[in-house]
Formats: structure tokens, sequence, C-alpha cells
């Protein structure tokens, strides 16, 4: 386990470098001077020389890179080309908002989808089963603006019961709950699907497995047998599947934020890339990337726990 | 026991695919016509093809054509989707946002699947350094949501045809690079290939023999899945204006400029979403078809409850 | 003579299958009674796990049973609701499976499966300490050591021939008065399958409790059981008192099942296989359906199935024994042309 858990980290760490090269490097790509491209063709060459500086473009290309790795190790992703706010705080009011959100849509689909999936693997061939499977993947493959842009008009515009716009202020949390909803659901909407399928499809393969026909011939309750036995062996896979759906999840995100104006990462990351603020888009993809590489490292050690069988062999 | 044994329940048996590779083709389209999610997904195909094609034909409207007098109208005899907020007939730009759908999808996943081949044949093949860096390079790229990955290139490369295609094809190309390695790995060590290998028989001989054929069905699923989800990524960039540039009837246009005018028509909006969905849901049905066909693993259908 | 302990009359159960309905078990009869030992034997695909399954109801989803009772205790299992049969599921009758390693759920302690177990059918109020010293009592009856310390040990820590014990431990934790073996020994190597065959012996000595013993070994079956039942494509072909049969085989099917197994008697003989093959459960012939096997086949076997009839002590399920046949119709018993030794 613990040669494992080593490899998998030295993995990981190698991944990060290269996402952050790429991400230093990314600036070199801008045809053109990407701080005139910002400032304009008649701002000062002064400014556009402090800015230059700012941002270490006046360097030689690996120093640039140097640069950009000991600063984030410092928490430094630089500032912002217009206001020289710091992009590292500008991240860090926008993020909160967006983990609330993946999480609140997380425990939306687990609520819905489980039981879901539950129904239809207990039920197999049943006429739940079947909506079910349609429905689902309809769901699948429905992308997070659609599902948004559709609530939006049918709860926001037409019937006028959900906030439209906005984030709501956390010290309000009842107004604050009301402004999620929507975003919450729309990003939930795919991952309901999925999750149903996949419950569905692991518990059918547990349920037919020797032990939950040993445990019914020992007289245990139909119900403990599913829920106690069949579904922790079943939940296993899915663990490893949510850590790649964050991936997702994030992707959907920034749709969400922009359909219905709420603060995040996303919105924060789309209104840079329209006003050309560089160092905000840089920052924000990385903290992005980060969190996924974090979270799927997280996922794959508690699946690695979760299972003590493969606990062994590992 | 010296008896003879045979297990009594029925055994399906497959008959070995005979014929050329057309005749294979053939028996496959029919094998997934014959379920119905398969056939839904092969009729949005065709559909999609034919209007793909003839779009200038089947289209009533050009989607350029403006009209600003009867600017975001909803469905009537003469626009049967309704109309955007210059009066363009949003039927026509849905069918010509078609052609802008296929035409990055297509381009951007066959760009994927022969970019992951290599890359996946290569780092399979070689194995020990290669292999790791290539894997380091694919975790790297994937360790971006696709649409954030895509962002970040078109906000410094800047919204083009071709960059949107090279950009989710990159995006994408990890996943057919993950296949291919692990199935060239799974080759090297296979029997057959050792035993071919010291009867002196070529690399390529091999490859093409031994690995092509088993690789096939994997990457048509793929393959299959993927175009959705170009699709989807595609029409999501065009929404956050990173698309391929206006006045292009992209269905993430459409689904932004009626994001726009959401307060007033929401017609251009549905009209998009309508189309998405159900090509997506089309491409999904036949992917998950091929997957049930070519490689039927477990499905739990076709149980009769009993009281237990 | 009281009344059996279980009795399965015209016993009949299918599986539904994208082929098609399969009929795996047809009019099976026998009967257990208290303390005795029962054998099942037969090939793989003859039906027996199922019946061994089918007892309890705990069939595949696409398993069904289509006739017959199951008699226990004076009620029909077949028919019983599910919240009365789940009462004798584990009381009244227990079940041992195959692989120990699939029978117990890898993510839980043996401790916690076993309090599930005891929990089953408990009053509700027992503390877990008592129903832990409980299962820990079971364990160390059964023969696993240091008992205390491995309750709290996961399935996969144990070896196999432990493992088996363990759900002999479970299995006997209510005290039932019939305990289903269903392969019990089959994945055991020849040291381990003895040791259990052992317990099991010492189990229907001490506790009085009945085994239905399903195996396809006939070493097994000789050695444990007094009566068993041999089992052909679903049906129940030769039933009786072991001793007579293994002596004294009635129906052919028997005698070339005991004539193929190789003993140092018969050395350098050829090894006497039974020709032919076990249909297929989707294309069953009508008439008996060992007769495209037998060598005493005449027309009658191929038309019609033959009844169970009673004969010299045992039930046999053959044409070769029905008197109510005309001489000129009924197949002539010539063992000389039968496979193997007479």
């Amino acid at each position: 386990m613990l040669d494992y858990a080593l490899r998998r980290l030295v993995m990981t760490f190698f991944v990060v470098v290269l996402i952050m090269t790429f991400l230093a490097l990314l600036i070199q790509l801008v045809p053109g001077d990407p701080v005139r491209l910002v400032l304009g063709a008649k701002a000062p060459e002064e400014l556009v020389q402090s800015v230059r500086h700012d941002m270490y473009l006046d360097k030689p290309v690996p120093a640039q890179v140097y640069y950009f790795f000991a600063n984030a190790l410092h928490g430094d992703l630089g500032v912002d080309f217009q206001s020289q706010r710091s992009v590292t705080s500008l991240i860090w009011t926008a993020l909160p908002h967006t983990a609330i959100l993946a999480l609140a849509s997380l425990a939306l689909a687990g609520l819905l989808g489980v039981p879901l999936g539950v129904y239809a693997a207990t039920h197999p061939g049943g006429w739940l089963d079947r909506v079910t499977a349609v429905a689902t993947i309809s769901l699948i493959t429905m992308p997070a603006y659609v599902a948004g842009l559709l609530l939006l008009l049918v709860f926001s515009v037409h019937w006028s019961i959900m906030p439209a716009t906005g984030t709501g202020n956390l010290s309000n949390p009842a107004d604050y709950l009301k402004h999620l909803a929507l975003p919450a659901i729309a990003l939930a909407v795919t991952w309901i699907g999925y999750l149903a399928r996949l419950v569905r499809t692991s518990m059918l393969e547990v349920l037919n497995e020797r032990y939950i026909m040993a445990a019914r011939s020992q007289g245990i309750r139909d119900r403990l047998v599913v829920y106690k036995y069949a579904l922790r062996n079943a939940v296993i896979p899915t663990i490893a599947v949510v850590g790649v759906g964050l991936g997702t999840l994030l992707g959907g995100a920034i749709f969400v934020e922009v359909i219905f104006a709420r603060a995040g990462l996303g919105m924060l990351i789309y209104n840079s890339i329209q006003t050309r603020n560089f160092p905000i888009v840089r920052g924000g993809v990385l903290v992005v990337a980060l969190l996924f590489v974090a979270v799927n490292l997280l996922t794959d050690f508690v699946y690695h726990m979760v299972d003590p069988r493969i606990r062994v062999v590992s | 026991m010296a008896v003879a044994a045979r297990d009594g329940k029925a055994a399906a048996v497959r008959a070995p695919a005979a014929g050329g590779a057309l005749t294979r083709l053939g028996r496959l389209i029919r094998e997934v016509a014959r379920r119905p999610a398969g056939l839904f997904g092969l009729i949005v195909i065709c559909l999609l093809l034919v209007v793909v094609v003839a779009a200038p034909l089947v289209a009533p409207y050009s989607p350029y054509a403006q009209d600003i007098v009867h600017r975001l109208q909803g469905p009537s005899l003469h626009h049967l989707f309704g109309t955007d907020e210059l009066g363009r007939d949003l039927l026509s730009r849905v069918i010509f946002g078609a052609r802008i759908a296929l035409g990055v999808a297509i381009p951007a996943v066959l760009i994927a699947m022969f970019v992951g081949l290599l890359t996946g044949l290569i780092s399979g093949y070689l194995g020990g350094g290669t292999d790791q860096v290539a894997i380091v390079g694919m975790d790297a790229i994937q360790a971006f949501p696709a649409v954030i990955l895509a962002l970040a290139l078109l906000a410094v490369l800047g919204p083009s045809l071709r960059n949107v295609v090279i950009v989710i094809g990159v995006a994408l190309a990890p996943g057919y690079a993950r296949v291919v390695r692990a199935m060239t790995r799974a080759a090297k060590q296979n029997q057959y290939v050792e035993a071919e290998l010291s009867l002196g028989a070529s690399t390529t001989r091999i490859a093409v023999h031994h690995l092509l054929p088993n690789i096939a069905a994997p990457l048509f699923i793929l393959i299959a899945m993927d175009i959705p989800s170009a699709i989807a990524i595609e029409a999501g960039l065009a929404f956050l204006g990173l698309g391929v540039p206006p006045p292009s009837p992209s269905w993430g246009a459409l689904l932004a400029d009626g994001f726009s005018y959401v307060l007033i028509s929401p017609w251009a909006i549905i009209a998009a979403s309508v189309a998405l969905m159900l090509t997506t849901l089309g491409f999904a049905m036949l992917g998950e078809t091929l997957r049930d066909v070519l490689d039927p693993k477990l499905s739990g259908t076709r149980r009769r409850r009993k009281k237990r | 003579m009281s009344d059996p302990l279980l009795t399965v009359a015209g016993l009949e159960v299918v599986y539904h299958t994208d082929a098609g309905t399969l009929p795996a078990l047809s009019d099976v009869c026998f009967e257990v009674r208290e303390g005795q030992i029962v054998g099942v034997v037969g090939e793989s695909g003859c039906g027996k796990s199922t019946l061994g399954a089918a007892l309890l109801r705990l069939l595949s989803p696409n398993g069904e049973i289509v006739g017959g009772r199951v008699m226990f205790a004076g009620r029909d299992l077949a028919s019983l609701s599910s919240g009365e049969l789940r009462k004798v599921r584990g009381r009244g009758i227990a079940t041992v499976f195959q692989d120990p390693l699939t029978s117990l759920n890898p993510t839980f302690t043996v401790g916690q499966q076993m309090i599930d177990a005891e929990r089953a059918h408990g009053q509700g109020r027992e503390s877990k300490d008592v129903l832990r010293r409980r299962a820990i009592d079971a364990l160390t009856r059964v023969g696993i050591p240091d008992a205390a310390r491995r309750i709290r040990n996961h399935p996969h820590e144990f070896s196999g021939g432990m493992r088996q014990r363990i759900m002999i431990a479970i299995a006997l934790l209510h005290e039932p008065s019939l305990l289903i073996a269903d392969e019990a020994t089959s994945a055991l190597d020849v040291t381990l399958e003895a040791q259990i065959l052992k317990l099991l012996k010492e189990i229907n000595a001490s506790h009085g409790t009945a085994i239905l013993l399903i195996s396809h070994n006939l070493g097994v079956i000789a050695e444990v059981c007094e009566r068993v039942v041999v089992m052909y494509a679903g049906r129940a072909v030769e039933e009786g008192d072991v001793y007579a049969i293994f002596d004294r085989p009635l129906h052919p099917y028997t005698r070339a099942l005991l004539a193929a197994v190789p003993s140092p008697q018969h050395r350098g003989t050829t090894l006497a296989a039974i020709p032919g093959r076990v249909p297929s459960l989707l294309a069953l012939p009508p008439g008996c359906k060992y007769a495209d096997r037998c060598a005493h086949a005449v027309a009658v076997c191929f038309a019609r199935e033959p009844a169970s009839l009673a004969r010299e002590g045992l039930r046999v399920r053959c044409f070769l024994y029905d008197d109510s046949l005309p001489a000129a119709d009924k197949p002539r018993a010539d063992w000389a042309k039968a496979p193997g030794r007479a």
C-alpha cells in the first residue's frame, strides 16, 4: 500500500509540474503583445513597460517559468493586468461559492441518484427501471448549459419563482440557498443520471454474488441485505468515479455561473477572458486543475482504503 | 468422474465472423439496428447527415438573412421555430448549425484518435521512460476539464474554426491514447505474439494482425461517445463567445443570443437545446448499443421478478 | 414412524433466459428424515445445485418454482410468504455453499457477519457482547483457533478450510434441524475435505442435525450418506439406501456412473466413459432423457418418460423395471452390453 502511495505521489508531482509549466508558457502563445492587447494602443509606454516588468515578460522564457513556480509556491499568482489586484485574493474570494455549488450538486445527485439506482437494481425489468434507463441517458448527455438555460427559462422567466441572477450573501443563508438552488440542480442533472446507472450496474453485479445469496440463506432481512451488504460493496466502484466526475462538474460550473450570474471561479475566469485579463485566467485555470488533481488523488486513496481486498493486494 | 460432463445450460454460440470488412460492417449495422436504442441512434445520425449535406436545400431561408420587422417571433407557418433578434429564421440557423457541429466534432475526434493512436502505440510498445513521460502528459491534459483547457488555449490563440478543432482534439486525445496503450501492452505479453515473434514475424505484421482487429471495437465505441462530447464542448465554447466566430450559426451561438434575449423570447434557446439534446442523445444511444453489441457485459436486463 | 423432516414432492423449477425457458428440475421427489444424512449426486448441470437453492427459494431472479411442494415442519416452503420463509432460512434449514471465499462478504469482518446472522432470528434485545460471545463459541466449536482475536478479521485473511468452517459455524448458530451442504467440499483439497466431512458427521451425531449433502463426488457421498438421490438432466433417476445403490445399482445411469470411477482394481483396463453427452436443457428429447446414451434403450424409452417406480426398496425411473409394459416392448437388462463393468 505504501509503495503504491509513493508511486502515485511521485507521478502526481510530475503532472503538477507539467501543468504549471504549460500555464507559465501559455502567454507566449498570444499573437502580438499581450499587455498592449489589454491596455490598448493608446496606453502610455511606461505603463506598458511597468506591467510587462510585473509580469516578468521582459525576462527570458525559462526565467519566467522559474518565477511562476517560485511565486506560486508562496501563494502568489501574480497581479491582474488592469487593476493590479492580487490574483490569489480574487480567486480566494470566488472559490468558496464554486465549492459550495459543486458540493451542493453532488449532494443532490447523490440523494436522488443513488436510491434511484438501488431501486432499479432491485426491481430489474420493472417499469421504473426502463423509464430510468432512458431518462438517465438523456440526462447524462445533456450539457450543463442546456440544463441551466432550460431551468432558467422555466423557473425564473416563465414562472418567476426562482431568482435568475446573483449569488446572495452567505450571511443570509435562506437567500443564499434560494440563489443556489437552480444552479445546483442544473449541475446535478447530469450527475443524477450518471450515478443512477453506475449504482444500478454495480448493485446488479453485487446482488448476484454468492455472499448475498448466503446472507439471505441465513435469514437476514432483505432490506438489510440490500442496504447494508450489497450497497457497501456496490458503492466502492462509485467512489472511483466521483473523482473523475468532478472534472466535468467543474467544467459545467463555469456555464452555470455565467447563466445565473453567480459569483465563483468560473465567472471569474469567464470575465477575465472577456477582458483579456490574462493573469487571472492563468491563475484560475491552475487552481481548477490542481483541485481536480487533488480530488482524484484523494478518491484514489479512499477507494483503496475502503476495499480491504485491494488494501492487501497492493 | 471420467464421465463426459457437459453443462446442461444453453450456451450462446456465435459463428466466427466470415467475409470481408464490408460484410462485417453490414452485419454490425444490422445488429445495432435490431435494438431500439441503436435504431434511434442510427436514425438521428442519418437525419443529421442529410441535414448537413443538403442544408441549403433543406433550410427554408438563409441562416444569415435578416428580417428585423419580424424579429423575436415564436413558431409560425413562415418560421417553424420562430425568429431570433435579427429576424433570422431559427430553423435555418439550426440546420446550418448542424454543419458547424459536425464540422468541428468529426475532425476534432479524428485528430484525437490519430494522435492518441500513435501515442498509445509508441508508449505501449516502448514502455519504460517513454511510457512514463507519456502517462504524465496524458494525466496533465486530463487534469483540466475539457472546456477549461479549451478556454485557456483559445483565450491566447484566438477563436477560429481551425483552433477550436485542434483544441478539442487535444483535449480528447488522451482517452484514445490510454485505450490503445493498454491494448498494446496486453498484446505485447500475449503468447500468440511471443510465438509469432519467435518465428520471425515483423512488428508491423503483429501490429496489423493482432492489434488492429482488437482495437477497432473499443475505438469505435469511444468515437461514438466522443462525437457528442465534442459537439457539446464546441457549443459550450460558442456560448461563452469562444467558438467559431459569428455570424456562424453554431448552436452554442444561438444559445448565447437567446440568453441575451431570454426575457423576451425563449425560442432560440428551445430550438438550439432540442437540436443539441437530440444529437447527443442519438450518438450516445448508438455508442451504448455498440458497446452492448461489441462487448456484451452485464446489462442485467430481461430478468423476471420472482417472489423471493 | 413419524413424518419425515423434509418432503419434496413433484418439484418443478425453470429458468427464464433469452434463449427460452429451461426446465431445470422436473418431478423431483425425495424425503429426509430427522437426523438422516441424504446425498444428492449427479454431474454438473444435472440440477442438484438448483435443487439446493430451490428448497429455500434462493434461486437467481430468472429462476422460478412452477410446481410441486417442499414440505418442512408441516408447511409448504414453496408457497410460504416471504416473511414466513425468512424465519425458516437459517433457523429451521441452513445452507453451506461451495466456495467460502465468495460466500462471505469481503468488506465486513467475520464477527460482523456472524452477529448479523444471529440478529436475523434474535429476539432483538440481546446485547452486542452476548452475541459476540456466542459467535466466538461457535467458531471455537468448529475448530477455529484463537477465535476471540480472529473474529475481527476479514474473510480473505482466513484459509479456505477455515472459511468453510466459519460458514458451518454460521449455519449452526440457530441450531437448524436440516443443514444443506451444497458442494461444501468441492473447492477444498482432499485433506481439508476429509476434515470438513468429519466435522459434518460429528454435527450430525451430536446435534442430530439432518444433512442434505449435494455433491458430484461419489466417494464423498459413499462415505457420509445414509441415503442418496441420483440426478440426471433435472430428474431424480434413482433414490434409496446408499449401500443398496452402490452395491446393486438399478438405473443404467447409476451403473455407468459407478463403473466410471477409476479404481486400482481395474488397472490396465480402459477407462469406462459413458458415450454421448448430457442433453441441452433447451432441447430435451421426449421420453427418457438418458435414452440416447443407454445401452438398453428401446422404442418406448424414446417415446415417453418413465415414471418413478418402487423396486427392491429403492425408487428408480426406468422402463427396465416397469412391469406394466408387455414383455415385447420392455427393455432387457442385458448388463453385458452396458458400458464398463457390471
